[in-house]
């Protein structure tokens, strides 16, 4: 019984040197058949137990089996590790020059001012305001007279208007000059509707006026808040404004109020926030004041409420409206306003923020 | 307006710089555009006196002057001509720096002009930038400097510093174009007392002006002043500078009086000579068709039915509120001066001043509202400074003027709170800060508040609520913590659709295409070349551009020039994708009662990079069926109700993706001279 222990450990060594010698599949395959074959060493081993006592059997067995087990994973090991050379062999035959330039594909991008406008929306969703719409295309009338734009007076020189030939029977159209018809529309539908409140809507959209500079689009993009209750005041008003800009630069972004004139508010005021560049310190873009000019504000003018079907003793309200040429400039760091609309892949490319 | 801090202090004794009363005023809701600091850096400019003047011996138009600077006597090449010997000059020696005209600054230096040695030179206004344009050279006034002053400096003797405030006044505030009426503002907010100005008083009525006004709407007031053998004297250095400041310019006593009178009280005044007026028939009315009237800046123009003028029996003199007449104007013979201190109906001003391009200082007051009650006030303050300037013998006035009372409304200290917040002050706190302003209060049971005489945009307690919160400071009102609530629309709620499109183009790219935004405005003809049924465009009447004239009614026109152009500025592989407004009737609009058809359209396109002629590069499958890859993990899972639009025309034949995609047909291709299939 001995004896066969001792072969056993000897063919072991001398599987461990055949496999060393082993330079190819092939011969790894020849040590394989030569031990763990049919005709094998170990085979030949295992034949001779049956002469043994069943203990002796028992032992045999137990070691053969563990050796062939052993050998068997060194066998796969040594295999493998052929495999990936000759692959590696393959792979460095081929003939392909990876310094060679990538295909081309090209990197998408939102579109500044619509990038800025969805998070606006974003942010004053957050803050409750529903984001609503309304034509482009308007009645004077919504844009003007309901606001409490007197004919003839001079506020409408604040916004030259392009007019509509052809307009329907119910009266003249004009591209809107601001987003504040919309707050007609809803302001109308809810009185129509009974009354309900409160209403706290936002109007992000594209407006219209006649003026082509450095500084002025025929076409720019602006959203414009309503709030209409019975109780929100100016703080209501300004903690609405101090979280939108928190929100939209950065949590030190401090905001002000001082008075201002818009028809269709009244107080009404003009929104300034601390310079983002300086932080209030003072630079060229804030012009040494360290405060930035972003928005105009107020309390819903009850001429407006009057026009719309509303009794302005009963319901009081607030409203803002700003420009996102601007604060996409502000917060990009565009330089040009013309560089939104000459879409230049160039310029869309480098946004992202 | 332009104000300067010099006059404004005239009026308030204002503790501080220019900066600091800007921002007081831009916390009462009056911001600037800016400060200019002018009449610093004179030190080096001296007092000189032309002892001669003579021709240059080769060139016409230059003087040779010799002047006295006390310690030498110079020698001066000068190109002005309204200079004569005796008169004293600003003159810059050789070494002195001055502003320049451009305000660069420029040092003399010893020059040969022609020939002739300069050994300085007279300064006119705007080479020193007191001014922004200058006939000739500065003289000096004689009342001002003597031989004593002599090589002295300039700025020893006139006080030339100041800051001038670009002020941006809203329209509903033309009291505040007026220095006292900004000396008003701030005095309500620092608690301090307006100084009075000189006035003198006139007959109350005249014996020579018979005045007849047509509709008391168009003209609620008309004060006409007769005032006899009047010697004009001269405008005051002072008071020219201020004129200057402000935006005016110099011209002859009686016009400086009515521009310093309006810049003073924002007011504007008309004189006549009342030589060359029919006094007796004196009227307001509307002009007559056919009408035709010589205006002060020799244009003669065609009245308008709806112009108002002032006339007598021999025709229209002025275009009321806007601009006076030729034929009446005052001139330096003019011995005895009608006076006008008028107020005119805003809206006929405006469409006049409109109608015949015609703006002036004037005009843009009264477009803006001006109140009746203090005509008087006016003309005496015209009358103080006539006698202050010159003289004259008598004055007498007749006027005509509609009872026009200002507004009351009853104090409601609960409503105000209501909407502004929580107040500290006291109510008489509050009126105490409110008659500052000239806002006045009666108390029979409830008090009653009246707004001041020179509002004209009180109308509601809203208005007072305002001047409250602007008196406290913007910045003090109430604070409060952000509230939610939830609102639901009661108009057609359109974010569903909002959101699709957004969502769609950020899909498209995520596949590498770059969202563009174009204007709605269009050319019928370039849509045109998409070779598409479309039908009538929606035409703007006042369009800035010829090809800008109508709504687009589709996006890819504009996507295939702005590829087009992008090609051209050197990019290889240009995917664009767009998602707007498209105005075309034959749809359905998104809005509810919206005027005209309106919808949100989505549109891409991809102009692949051309397989290389040298086969560096090509692609491996044909870039159709790339694309057709692309449209369909966009579109996808997408479910349309709209009814398809006909793109017929647009697409290559058998290179279609649905109705609504595919490869550009080649003469669609060509029109848009796009170099290659898209």
């Amino acid at each position: 019984m001995d004896q066969i222990l001792k072969n056993l450990d000897v063919a072991q060594s001398q599987f461990e040197k055949q496999l060393e010698s082993s330079k190819t599949s092939a011969q790894i395959e020849d040590c394989r058949v030569s031990f763990l074959g049919k005709k094998g060493r170990i085979s030949a081993i295992m034949a001779s137990l049956k002469d043994l006592s069943p203990d002796g059997r028992k032992e045999i067995g137990a070691r053969s089996n563990e050796i062939k087990t052993l050998m068997e994973a060194r066998l796969l090991e040594k295999q493998q590790f052929f495999e990936r050379e000759e692959l590696n062999q393959k792979l460095l035959s081929d003939r392909l020059d990876s310094s060679a330039p990538g295909v081309y594909f090209p990197a998408g991008s939102r579109h500044p001012l619509k990038q800025v406008l969805n998070e606006a929306i974003s942010i004053l969703e957050h803050a409750g305001l529903k984001p609503t719409y309304g034509p482009e295309v308007e009645f004077e009338d919504f844009c003007f007279d309901r606001l409490n734009f007197k004919p003839g007076h001079a506020a409408r020189d604040m916004q030259a208007t392009f007019f509509m030939k052809d307009s329907p029977a119910q009266g003249p159209t004009v591209l809107r000059t601001h987003t504040s018809p919309v707050q007609v529309r809803v302001l109308m539908a809810a009185a129509k509707a009974g009354g309900q409140l409160p209403i706290r809507i936002q109007a992000p959209g594209r407006v219209y006026r006649v003026d082509d500079d450095a500084t002025h689009a025929p076409m720019f993009h602006q959203i414009e808040g309503l709030v209409v209750d019975t109780h929100s005041t100016m703080g209501d008003l300004k903690a609405c404004l101090d979280f939108f800009f928190r929100q939209f630069f950065n949590q030190n972004t401090k905001i002000r109020f001082r008075p201002s004139y818009f028809p269709f508010t009244e107080p009404s005021a003009e929104v300034d926030i601390s310079c983002v560049f300086c932080s209030g310190k003072g630079c060229r873009v804030c012009k040494t004041s360290g405060w930035l000019e972003v928005a105009g504000a107020g309390m819903v003018h009850p001429e407006v409420f009057k026009a719309c079907g509303w009794d302005p003793e009963k319901v009081q309200g607030w409203a803002f409206g700003m420009g996102i040429e601007r604060l996409t400039m502000l917060k990009l760091g565009v330089p040009d306003l013309r560089l939104f609309f000459e879409n230049r892949l160039s310029f869309l490319r480098g946004n992202l923020k | 307006m332009k104000l300067s801090f010099k006059a404004f202090q005239r009026w308030l004794d204002f503790q501080g710089t220019a900066e600091d009363l800007a921002k007081v005023l831009a916390g009462l809701g009056f911001p600037n555009d800016g400060i200019t600091k002018v009449g610093g850096g004179l030190s080096q400019v001296r007092v000189g006196k032309i002892l001669s003047r003579n021709k240059h011996p080769q060139a016409d138009r230059l003087s040779l002057l010799t002047v006295d600077v006390g310690a030498e006597k110079l020698p001066v090449v000068c190109g002005a001509q309204n200079m004569k010997e005796g008169d004293f000059v600003a003159l810059a020696p050789v070494g002195a720096t001055i502003p320049g005209k451009d305000g660069q600054g420029m040092t003399m230096k010893e020059a040969k002009i022609r020939g002739e040695t300069s050994r300085g030179m007279c300064c006119s206004l705007a080479e020193l930038q007191l001014a922004d344009e200058a006939e000739g050279i500065w003289i000096l006034s004689s009342g001002v400097v003597n031989e004593k002053s002599l090589g002295k400096p300039v700025s020893d003797f006139f006080d030339l510093e100041d800051s001038i405030l670009e002020i941006d006044v809203t329209p509903n505030r033309p009291d505040a174009l007026s220095i006292r009426g900004l000396a008003r503002e701030a005095a309500a907010k620092l608690g301090l007392k307006l100084k009075v100005p000189s006035l003198t008083k006139f007959k109350a009525s005249s014996s020579y002006v018979n005045l007849s006004v047509e509709s008391g709407k168009d003209c609620s007031g008309f004060l006409a002043v007769h005032i006899q053998n009047v010697q004009q004297g001269h405008t005051p250095a002072d008071v020219s500078t201020i004129l200057e400041r402000m935006g005016s310019r110099v011209i002859s006593p009686l016009v400086d009086i009515t521009n310093f009178v309006m810049f003073e009280l924002g007011h504007p005044m008309h004189f006549f000579d009342a030589d060359k007026v029919d006094l007796k028939t004196l009227c307001v009315r509307r002009a007559k068709a056919g009408e035709r009237l010589a205006l002060l800046n020799d244009q003669t123009i065609e009245l308008h039915v709806e112009d108002l003028v002032i006339a007598d029996s021999t025709g229209p003199l002025s275009l009321a509120g806007v601009m006076g007449g030729a034929k009446t104007s005052v001139s330096d013979s003019t011995k005895n001066v009608l006076m006008e201190v008028a107020c005119f109906d805003p809206q006929l001003i405006r469409a006049t001043a409109r109608r015949h391009q015609l703006s002036s200082e004037s005009s843009y007051r009264f477009e803006r509202g001006l109140t009746p009650h203090r005509l008087d006030e006016v003309a005496e303050r015209a009358l103080a400074l006539m006698k202050e300037w010159g003289a004259f013998e008598s004055a007498a006035g007749t006027k005509v003027s509609e009872k026009v009372v200002p507004l009351s409304i009853l104090w409601d200290r609960k409503r105000i709170e209501a909407k502004i917040g929580k107040i500290k002050l006291s109510d008489d706190e509050l009126f105490e800060m409110l008659r500052r302003l000239e806002y006045s209060f009666e108390a029979r049971g409830k008090t009653t508040v009246s707004f001041p005489w020179y509002r004209v945009d009180g109308q509601c307690l809203e208005d007072i609520m305002e001047d409250v919160a602007r008196l406290i400071g913007y910045d003090d009102l109430e604070e409060r913590p952000l509230t939610f609530a939830e609102s639901i629309s009661t108009i057609r709620d359109l974010q569903p659709r909002y959101s699709l499109g957004e969502k769609l183009v950020e899909r498209w790219t995520n596949l590498g295409f770059s969202e563009v935004v174009h204007m709605s405005f269009s050319d019928p003809a370039i849509e045109g070349r998409l070779g598409i049924p479309l039908p009538q465009p929606m035409t703007i009447q006042n369009p800035i551009h010829a090809e800008k004239s109508t709504l687009r009614q589709t996006l890819i026109h504009q996507l295939l020039e702005r590829a087009r152009l992008n090609l051209f500025h050197g990019e290889e592989d240009v995917r664009l994708v767009e998602v707007g407004p498209v105005f075309r009737s034959d749809l359905t609009s998104m809005y509810e009662g919206s005027p005209i058809v309106e919808t949100l359209a989505v549109a891409c396109l991809w102009v692949p990079r051309p397989d290389d002629k040298k086969r560096l590069w090509s692609r491996s499958a044909d870039a159709f069926f790339e694309f057709k890859g692309m449209v369909e993990r966009v579109y996808g899972d997408v479910r349309f109700k709209m009814k398809p639009v006909s793109y017929e025309g647009l697409f290559h034949p058998k290179r279609r993706i649905g109705h609504q995609a595919g490869e550009l047909h080649p003469l669609v291709q060509k029109a848009f001279d796009l170099p290659s299939r898209a």
